[in-house]
């Protein structure tokens, strides 16, 4: 007769930690892929802050237009988003109807590949999009 | 004495895998504290470009603002921290630093991270 110990010969105990090396291993790409995501949120959250701002400083909805797409282009998304940031802008009027005393809200959003957030092969890809609104310069002519 | 000599093998095993297995968790470890750094270091380079691009802004005043930021968020273990700004057309502001952990400190794992924004005229 053979008792249970004497089937495994020790052998479990190891396999058990080779699992546990896996699934920390697995838990570091994890990690990391949820910090890139969260730097990605960051820099739209900042690429959509800084267009709203330049585009409330403009004078007219087209140069505000403009100026919205400008300052998206300092932040290189280009490179990093497939098929490049899309920037979306909207304003609101003033209760005289005039652009300024309005608000302004710009959109910007990034399809990202999720290889390039895991740092290993994966399919698929994620979309991360950031609304920012300010209100528009009263005194900007 | 076969089976003694299986309990020494098996104990060997379990050494090198005790210590592999410390390792790993470890290393979990220091990557949620190297990115949980990293985003506090951002967090800070974005507010520091957001004051120093500002129309009256300067870079003395984003560094100011990004260090006071780093020291609020994480005067605690922030190591080395390192705030520098370019001025321009187009306002840069870059923060380095530690990131906290076990590991990091014998491994000096550092964070860098910048942020620009156009300068208000």
């Amino acid at each position: 007769m053979r008792t249970r110990c004497g089937d495994d010969a020790g052998v479990a105990t190891p396999v058990e930690m080779m699992y546990l090396l896996v699934f920390c291993m697995i838990a570091v790409v994890f990690l990391g892929f949820v910090g890139r995501l969260h730097a990605a949120g960051l820099q739209l959250t900042n690429a959509a802050q800084s267009a709203a701002r330049s585009a409330s400083m403009a004078a007219d909805p087209t140069s505000a237009q403009i100026a919205a797409l400008e300052a998206v282009d300092v932040y290189g998304l280009q490179s990093r988003c497939i098929g490049g940031p899309s920037v979306v802008m909207s304003w609101a009027p003033s209760p005289s109807g005039s652009w300024q005393g309005g608000s302004v809200t710009v959109r910007v959003s990034c399809s990202v590949r999720n290889q390039s957030l895991t740092g290993v092969w994966s399919p698929g890809s994620r979309t991360v999009a950031v609304t920012d609104t300010q209100p528009i310069d009263r005194y900007q002519r | 004495m076969t089976s003694d000599s299986g309990a020494v093998d098996v104990s060997i095993q379990m050494l090198f895998g005790m210590i592999a297995v410390l390792f790993a968790m470890l290393l979990v470890f220091d990557t949620s504290t190297y990115w949980h750094g990293r985003n506090v270091y951002n967090e800070a380079a974005a507010e520091g470009v957001r004051v120093a691009a500002a129309f009256d802004g300067s870079c003395a005043d984003g560094i100011a603002a990004a260090e006071l930021s780093v020291r609020e968020s994480a005067g605690a273990w922030a190591r080395d921290v390192r705030v520098s700004c370019t001025d321009g057309p187009v306002v840069t502001v870059t923060v380095s630093g530690s990131s906290p952990g076990v590991l990091a400190g014998a491994l000096g794992f550092s964070v860098r991270v910048s942020e620009s924004a156009p300068k208000e005229r």
